[in-house]
């Protein structure tokens, strides 16, 4: 019988000798500590528990104690504590600097994080562009290239590179004032200021920066007012002379409901984009990285990873993660057959293939309906619009021809196909609602 | 049990026994009072398991034994009575009260039932303290702990004995305090434990306007606090146990700033006055903005919000630094400003971001941190 099964039969038994009340006063908390020699430890909660068992139910419970176990001669009590700490008080806890946030440790004034700078940012085919305009940059802010615009994909190293400038520019050029702001925030700032009558103080403190970057400026798409604040301010500065610096996930051509004049301005300095990294600047990246975490991984895993990751550097950091945790779970280096069952779910990502097949059942199914109707010539409206409705996902998803399209849809004339695909296009533009249908059936698809 | 004793000391006794009650428990003996007479003494003890306090008079007992009472209605009463002495006797499930004028009957619970207070096992080592010293050092901390669930070890107040001082300190990790007391004796060893925030208010009310020494035995899981004056055997005496709490005490001492950016000097009044003042327009957070101009020597408050309006004032400040400003929250700073009893204050900012020390002018037993607010 385990330590834990005796004091348990103890408990059991003890619960009808004492009342429900006593029982869950004193007996809360405790357990057996140890059996040595036939004495029984059992450990308490506070002083008072101690004394009270000792006084009142000692008797009790050695006497079912022994009636468990003859070898049992005595129990003892205990409050089970380390003593009073000898002065030895260790460095970390810190009382008074909670208010900090943990982990990220960005510069109070500029919001730069130390972490992103040049040193760690790896150059290749892809982002040499982007890189030497960000170099030229460093050199001579606000006269080269102004505005600089960089886009690229996500995980691609834009944040990096952005920030990557602000950091060097603030360690060349410590007198430069400095500004690194996501549009997010931007807005957002836009937003108490006209709510809190300081737009005013917004635009002072956006106006006297020597370097202003905004990342993200994607986001800024449909917020009009902060598209004209940033329009006024991006004036302000750049008439100065004062460097501006933007990110976006697309190029400004690109970025839906951007004002006109914002759209040529941003394309007025430089534009320069980040592609997707090639297999060496891959493997350079995951070597970095391996260094920097100091976990020497073998170059075999490392081709591995960089042959099979190849759209996201994020993706790759994340890859590592998962490469290195498992050496540190298991204690050993993993093995190639490792690394593949890791990372399966990161390289296979679920691109199920798309069948016409697949479509005319989802949508068939979706708008209950028999799926040879779709095909047939009937010109019923319930039929007509789902058919109209799957001819717009070929186009879309499959990519058809209208001719094929119109074969397809029971020996149809390709105008009418793209008659179909033009009415719902226009459809899903103007309705919210059904743009949520058709990605519903989408899901369907996919799902299915 | 049959035994006499003196009213007022019945009453002292029965009314500190009641504070260390529990008021609502599982446990309903906890809410009653232990009256036990032993030979030439009478005890009146309450608890709520994590304090004890027991209170031991002079009484003249022809029968030793003891019985619980319902705390509230033996404290009302009692308080109500006159004359001198008053003899205590059991009778059957009652306890009768007797004096020249009166005779009453109240009705008893088991003594059976009543927790046994813990004794301290001696060799833990014993710390004598003057009484009035240690409650006023503690009523000066004991405001500043903190409440998080989380962190328990915050919810007490710190005591540290090392060489000829005791340094008691709490803290909510926005702010935190800290007083010394000198000690007559040095110690030969350095010991440190958290009680917890209500122990340490009892200890205040129990002994604060108390002349002569405290004793402190110390051991592992729990203190005891004890006052017989002078060893008087006419005198009460009050023994109050208290657990000791689990976990260890943040090491404050590396985040007190010790030279800054600024140090000033100012009025302690005046402060306290403008910053109530700016209060008044803090708004939610409670955040009053601080210029402070050592150069100049001037100091100013800044306060706004949208529903009040705004505030402004200036006051002198002395010292020297660079310009600085800084945001807090009002009511903190007000807090260890008011535990403060000289009439000028030095004020020490280390940087915008890191803590500031308030302490009095000229004395270096107190001093109060409190973290400003990030803008």
């Amino acid at each position: 019988m385990t330590k834990e099964e005796l004091w348990q039969t103890v408990l059991s038994q003890l619960q009808f000798k004492i009342s429900p009340a006593n029982f869950a006063t004193w007996l809360k908390n405790t357990y057996v500590l140890a059996k040595n020699d036939g004495i029984v430890t059992i450990s308490v909660p506070n002083n008072f528990s101690k004394e009270w068992l000792e006084n009142k139910y000692h008797k009790t419970i050695l006497q079912i104690l022994r009636s468990i176990d003859e070898s049992i001669r005595d129990a003892s009590y205990t409050v089970e504590r380390s003593a009073p700490v000898k002065k030895e008080l260790s460095p970390p806890a810190p009382a008074s600097d909670q208010l900090e946030l943990q982990g990220v440790s960005t510069h109070r004034i500029t919001n730069l994080n130390p972490r992103y700078v040049f040193d760690n940012f790896i150059v290749g085919p892809f982002n040499e562009l982007a890189h030497a305009a960000a170099w030229a940059v460093v050199q001579n802010p606000g006269t080269v290239y102004n505005p600089l615009f960089v886009y690229g994909g996500v995980g691609l190293g834009k944040t990096h590179l952005l920030q990557a400038t602000g950091n060097q520019i603030s360690q060349e050029a410590p007198e430069k004032k400095i500004r690194y702001i996501s549009s997010e925030r931007f807005t957002s700032e836009v937003v108490t200021g006209i709510r809190n009558h300081t737009i005013n103080a917004f635009r002072a403190l956006y106006r006297d920066v020597d370097i202003l970057i905004i990342d993200d400026i994607q986001f800024l798409a449909g917020k009009d007012k902060t598209q004209e604040e940033l329009f006024h301010t991006f004036n302000a500065l750049h008439e100065k002379g004062k460097q501006v610096i933007f990110s976006s996930d697309r190029p400004p051509k690109a970025i839906p409901s951007l004002e006109e004049r914002l759209r040529s301005r941003f394309e007025g300095g430089m534009i320069a984009d980040i592609s997707l990294p090639d297999f060496e600047t891959r493997m350079a990246i995951l070597k970095i990285k391996t260094q920097e975490r100091e976990s020497p991984i073998s170059d075999e895993i490392c081709e591995y990873i960089a042959s099979n990751i190849h759209r996201n550097v994020r993706e790759l950091e994340g890859a590592l993660n998962r490469i290195i945790a498992f050496w540190r779970l298991h204690n050993r280096e993993p093995s190639l057959q490792d690394i593949k069952s890791m990372l399966k779910s990161v390289i296979h990502n679920p691109n199920k293939m798309v069948t016409p097949k697949k479509i005319i059942e989802a949508v068939s199914e979706f708008y209950d309906i028999k799926e040879k109707d779709i095909v047939a010539s009937s010109r019923k409206r319930e039929i007509v619009r789902p058919r109209q409705v799957a001819m717009y996902l070929f186009r879309q998803e499959l990519k058809s021809s209208f001719p094929f399209i119109g074969k397809k849809f029971g020996g149809r004339d390709h105008t009418t196909a793209m008659y179909a695909y033009d009415r719902v296009s226009k459809e899903v533009q103007e309705s919210e609602m059904f743009l949520d249908e058709i990605s519903l059936i989408r899901q369907r698809i996919y799902g299915g | 049990m049959i035994t006499e004793v003196q009213k007022h000391r019945l009453k002292e006794g029965v009314s500190i026994a009641e504070r260390a009650t529990a008021k609502s428990s599982s446990l309903p003996i906890l809410s009653s009072i232990l009256v036990d007479a032993k030979k030439n003494s009478l005890e009146i003890i309450g608890t709520d398991l994590e304090i004890g306090v027991r209170y031991r008079m002079l009484a003249d007992t022809q029968e030793e034994g003891g019985v619980a009472i319902p705390a509230k209605s033996l404290s009302s009463f009692v308080s109500t009575i006159s004359g001198d002495g008053v003899s205590l006797e059991t009778k059957g499930e009652h306890l009768l009260v007797k004096s020249k004028d009166f005779e009453t009957k109240l009705k008893t619970l088991s003594s059976e039932e009543f927790p046994i207070i813990p004794s301290l096992k001696t060799g833990g080592g014993t710390i004598t303290l003057v009484a009035r010293d240690l409650c006023e050092g503690i009523s000066q901390v004991v405001g500043f702990s903190g409440t998080m669930q989380a962190r328990p070890e915050l919810s007490g107040v710190h005591f540290s004995f090392a060489g000829q001082e005791l340094r008691l300190a709490a803290t909510d990790i926005f702010r935190l305090a800290e007083k010394t007391i000198f000690l007559s004796e040095k110690q030969t060893e350095e010991t440190s434990f958290i009680i917890p925030q209500r122990a340490a208010k009892e200890i205040v009310s129990l002994f604060g306007d108390r002349e002569g020494n405290v004793l402190l035995h110390l051991s592992p899981t729990q203190i005891m606090c004890e006052y017989n004056r002078d060893r008087d055997p006419l005198a009460p005496h009050i023994q109050l146990v208290s657990r000791v709490m689990e976990g260890e005490f943040p090491a404050y001492q590396n985040h007190i700033p010790s030279s800054g950016k600024v140090s000033l000097r100012m009025s302690r009044e005046e402060l306290l006055s403008h910053l109530r003042a700016a209060g008044i327009f803090a708004g939610k957070s409670n955040e009053v903005r601080f210029i402070i101009r050592p150069k100049k020597g001037d100091v100013s408050i800044f306060a706004q919000n949208t529903e009040t309006g705004e505030s402004s004032s200036r006051l002198r400040g002395e010292g020297e630094g660079e310009e600085l400003r800084i945001s807090f929250n009002w009511k903190f700073f007000a807090d260890g400003l008011s535990q403060i009893k000289t009439e000028h204050v030095d004020m020490l900012c280390s940087s915008e971001e890191g803590p500031t020390l308030l302490r009095p002018a000229g004395k270096s037993d107190f001093f109060y941190l409190v973290a400003p607010l990030r803008a």
